[in-house]
């Protein structure tokens, strides 16, 4: 099941959805309370990121 | 037969060890050499001894002495491409290592972009943070009033506070 998850992982959505937190945060328009959620959002989709380059890594490393 | 097999093959190769003669006279015939040198597959020879050379080899793509030689030619061939294979196999393994550390450094970046953006970092460092009433961080005085709410932020609490004079 985790194998599957990791591979139903949108990275390249993930990815964009990083760029777009960055650009928020970056902008002093931002609220605080909206930056601390966003920035607990990335830390979700960058640990998402991590595991999948992992897995895929080791897929095919194990050929 | 091979023709009309329908098979595609890589090779015909006619082979016939040491003999007499007239044991090797065959290799001479003309209909086999016909069939030889109209062969749609490469066709390699490797007929009798050393010292031997006959019709057949004249008309075949390619003719070594022995069947021995022609094995090694075929070790050869197969050893060539397993290698270049090989070669495919490592590129492909090291531009997809590349490409792994492409991707996993772009994530890297983006998070160091959001951490150094986030402006709570500011507050472990000593600093204070001021927000105005909708919380969005104030960079200068521009926009403030006197009466307006604001709020100051520290590492370990935060300040209601009155904007008094602006100077």
């Amino acid at each position: 099941m985790k194998k599957v998850m990791e591979q139903t992982f949108d990275y390249s959505k993930a990815v964009e959805e990083l760029e777009k937190i960055a650009a928020k945060v970056e902008d002093s328009k931002t609220s605080l309370d909206d930056i601390g959620a966003l920035v607990e959002r990335s830390h979700e989709l960058v640990e998402g990121c991590r595991r999948y380059l992992r897995s895929v890594r080791e897929t095919i490393e194990s050929k | 037969m091979i023709e009309t097999s329908g098979n595609r093959y890589d090779a015909v190769l006619v082979m016939r060890g040491g003999g007499s003669e007239m044991d090797l006279a065959c290799f001479d015939d003309y209909d086999l050499c016909s069939a030889i040198a109209r062969c749609p597959f490469p066709v390699l020879t490797a007929i009798g001894h050393e010292r031997d050379y006959h019709i057949a080899d004249m008309v075949a793509n390619m003719f070594v002495k022995t069947p021995t030689a022609l094995a090694d030619v075929f070790l050869d061939i197969t050893k060539a491409e397993d290698e270049r294979i090989s070669s495919y196999d490592n590129r492909l393994y090291r531009a997809f290592l590349a490409k792994i550390s492409e991707l996993s450094s772009k994530v890297d970046c983006l998070e160091t972009r959001i951490q150094s953006n986030d402006p709570r970092n500011v507050l472990k460092r000593g600093f204070s943070l001021a927000l105005d009433e909708k919380g969005v961080k104030l960079t200068g005085v521009k926009g403030l009033s006197a009466g307006d709410r604001i709020r100051i932020l520290f590492a370990d609490g935060s300040v209601e506070a009155t904007v008094d004079k602006i100077s």
